[in-house]
């Protein structure tokens, strides 16, 4: 019996590259942790980013395009076998001027060159593909490879497959700090004691920098960039066919119009350096700026058709993409993308392996390994709504009715390796109490839920990851 | 014989009296979440009881306990005790009652915090014994705000009462009340610390440990493709507001069905024809 405190590998970060990384190591020989500091994996900038299964971002010959490149074509084989929706719409990057038009040839051969299909429409190809593009759109390029994914689905996805294949998954488990021997990492330490590990990868995300610096390794610097976001209902984001892109600014992609697989849209993000991760709050003149900004890309962009609003910081560095070895700790691998993590996230992953081979890891895929996990089927999209009842009768039971949730679903996603411990991982992977209404009719019953399966009574259930419940106690 | 089919989703007052009026003109099913008629009224108050019985002898079906979640190229996808059904309709009355607004509808900043819950939430989590919170603030003074006032009475919590109209009054008891401001954001880690008002640019940050939403209603859509207004065969019977008394909500939609009836001549006609 293998220690249970002593791994292979230990990861530290369960966002999308976190995750990513331990199911790709958990499928071989090696033996895998994954420590997350919050309840749940998908907290940070993986659960607040567009969904984006981009094709193409950086010019040919980067380590990003590489990534990229090796991660876009595998999308509908690895959705399929994670259970997480997946689309590929296309994008059209818009010029909605004269003088961004001359732009687009640049984009367009960049793009052909980084390996991915493009092509240059005027004005009125665009508006074909994408009638609610504005009148004044002057020329495009379209991307019609460019994907749509549930972010946090997929994260979960990577947490689940990891589990299903024996890596242990530790959550509310941060990392405080490292054993050294000769210049090497030996023991992550936690709340819960040291963690013996023969490699260490970080994949932190916006507290990147801080792992670095609590390993010995060098100077890391990363910070939050905070981006803000519209979520607009399915009213909406299903007459959208296409993602709407601005011409992109030196350093952001610029505020998009993009519909979401649960066919909602999203307006977003600006970019705002600011220096508290934990600073997720919006604030109304951005928002303002947000529904200014996308109403020259889509008139019928309006704040009737809201939802929510939402706030979350990716992690911003000079180096835009770590997949390396630190400098000073040989045995510790850096990891992090500020922008295209989801995108390049199965690339990310096979790298490490190889770096890890590389650095003397001896592992092989196991043939015994699990590659796919049970799907659960869902109203909103199943094609056969009315068999449902039969695979499990909880599913005659709505529970959100806007995001048509039923308790056969939420009960699915509690009888998994990485369950929900919060009304917030409810919504994460089911959609419930995500809708129109944001809960005002549902949360009650989602809680009652949750308090069915996890044996909580509904005064300790929590709100979000944080540990906060959802009042401040309970009457005797 | 479809084509003659009228779908009523909410059995609430402006649900039955929607179907009273439409029964006899049409083949009327009726809808509802609940197991009962009513909606937010007593199942057993005079005026329902009349018009369900009304409902029963003009041959108006029922699916209690059933929820309608999408409404689709003639058809409505129901799902109940009997199980997940398409039910075909060549109309839907949509009489979803109404909600308290979001925080997003209320452009209220900040991120999302625990402590920030819609009335309706609030109200069955105190009746599960969960306290909301010792210093609560209820933005709104309509029927919601009553009713979390009342669920959270015995809690021994300050109540502030946050009132959009200024001088506006407010009939059930309470702590303090602002007047004539505005909730703007709200701010804390992970749970809700404090909320900002807003007056003629002027700000005031009032300390709490949770918010009631419980103004600005809403109209209650959350039947996919019964969304905005005009939606194609959807006739909406849905008071703008938390006020106004049963009688003028069953006159609002009795309204709006005779509008829908003059609408449709032709199948008016056949009906009456084959009656």
């Amino acid at each position: 019996m293998a220690d249970a405190r002593a791994f292979d590998v230990v990861v530290i970060g369960g966002g999308v590259l976190g995750t990513a990384v331990a199911a790709r190591l958990a499928m071989t020989t090696a033996s895998v942790c994954l420590l997350e500091e919050a309840d749940d994996v998908a907290e940070g900038a993986s659960k607040g980013n567009a969904g984006i299964a981009t094709t193409y971002y950086a010019p040919p010959g980067t380590l990003e395009a590489d990534l990229i490149a090796s991660s876009w074509p595998r999308w509908e084989d690895i959705c399929d076998r994670l259970d997480v929706p997946f689309s590929r719409p296309g994008a059209l990057t818009v010029a909605i001027n004269d003088e961004q038009v001359p732009a687009l040839a640049g984009i367009c051969d960049e793009a052909v060159a980084a390996g991915t299909r493009a092509e240059l429409l005027t004005g009125e190809q665009a508006r074909e593909l994408e009638p609610m593009l504005t009148p004044q759109c002057r020329g495009a390029v379209h991307l019609p490879d460019e994907g749509l994914i549930d972010p946090v689905r997929l994260t979960c996805g990577y947490a689940e497959l990891a589990a299903a294949n024996g890596a242990s998954i530790r959550l509310s488990c941060p990392a405080m700090g490292f054993d050294v021997s000769g210049g090497q990492l030996t023991a992550v330490q936690t709340p819960a004691g040291p963690i013996r590990a023969r490699w260490v990868v970080n994949a932190a995300g916006v507290a990147g920098g801080t792992i670095s610096a609590l390993a010995g390794g060098e100077e890391v610097r990363i910070w939050p960039r905070k981006g803000q976001y519209w979520v607009l209902d399915r009213a909406f984001g299903s007459r959208l066919r296409k993602m709407v892109l601005p011409v992109p600014m030196p350093h952001t992609r610029g505020v998009q119009v993009v519909p979401t697989t649960n066919g909602s849209a999203l307006l977003g993000p600006d970019a705002q350096d600011i220096t508290d991760p934990a600073d997720k709050g919006t604030d109304t003149g951005s928002l303002e700026a947000l529904l200014r900004l996308t109403e020259q890309l889509v008139p019928e962009v309006s704040r009737d058709y809201a939802i929510k609003t939402y706030a979350a910081n990716r992690a911003a560095a000079e180096e835009t993409v770590r997949v390396r070895p630190a400098a000073l700790r040989p045995n510790l691998l850096h990891v992090g993308n500020r922008s295209t993590g989801v995108s390049s996230s199965p690339g990310t992953a096979e790298r490490v392996l190889g770096l890890l081979r590389d650095g003397g890891l001896e592992c092989q895929d196991r043939p015994d390994r699990v590659d796919a996990l049970p799907k659960i089927r869902r109203l909103l999209h199943d094609p056969d709504p009315e068999s449902l009842p039969e695979a499990d009768p909880r599913y005659r039971q709505v529970v959100c009715v806007c995001e048509q949730v039923t308790a056969a679903e939420i009960a699915a996603v509690f009888n998994r390796h990485v369950p929900p411990r919060s009304i917030e991982g409810i919504r994460k992977r089911t959609q419930a109490t995500g809708g129109r209404c944001q809960g005002s009719v549902c949360m009650v019953g989602v809680a009652f839920l949750c308090s069915l399966h996890t044996g909580q009574p509904p005064a300790a259930i929590r709100h979000g990851s944080a540990g906060a419940t959802l009042g401040v106690g309970s009457e005797p | 014989m479809s084509r003659n089919r009228i779908a009523v989703v909410g059995a609430g007052i402006a649900g039955v009296a929607a179907a009273a009026q439409l029964a006899g003109r049409a083949e009327v099913t009726v809808l509802d979440r609940l197991p009962v008629p009513g909606g937010v009224l007593p199942y057993d108050l005079p005026p329902v009881r009349e018009l369900r019985d009304r409902c029963h002898s003009a041959g108006v079906g029922w699916l209690l306990g059933t929820t309608a979640v999408r409404w689709e190229n003639g058809r409505l996808l129901t799902v109940g005790p009997s199980g997940i059904r398409w039910l075909d309709a060549a109309d839907v009355v949509f009489a979803g009652g109404c909600r308290p607004a979001t925080a997003a509808e209320l452009t209220l900043a900040g991120p999302r915090l625990a402590g920030v819950l819609a009335a309706p939430v609030a109200v069955h989590l105190a009746e599960a014994k969960v306290t909301m919170g010792r210093r609560v603030v209820i933005i709104g003074t309509g029927d919601w705000a009553r009713a979390a006032r009342d669920a959270i009475a015995h809690q021994r919590s300050r109540v502030t009462v946050i009132a959009a109209q200024a001088g506006q009054q407010v009939s059930f008891s309470h702590d303090a009340l602002i007047s004539g401001w505005s909730p703007v954001a709200v701010a804390g880690n992970g749970r809700v610390s404090t909320l900002t008002l807003q007056r003629a640019g002027k700000r005031h940050v009032l300390d709490c440990d949770a918010v009631i939403l419980a103004g600005s209603a809403r109209p209650l859509r959350n039947v996919d493709g019964a969304i905005t207004d005009p939606a194609d065969a959807v006739t909406f019977v849905q008071p703008a507001a938390d006020q106004g008394s049963w009688e003028q909500v069953a006159a609002a939609s009795r309204a709006a069905v005779a509008r829908l009836l003059s609408d449709q001549p032709d199948q008016v006609r056949r009906t009456e024809a084959e009656a």
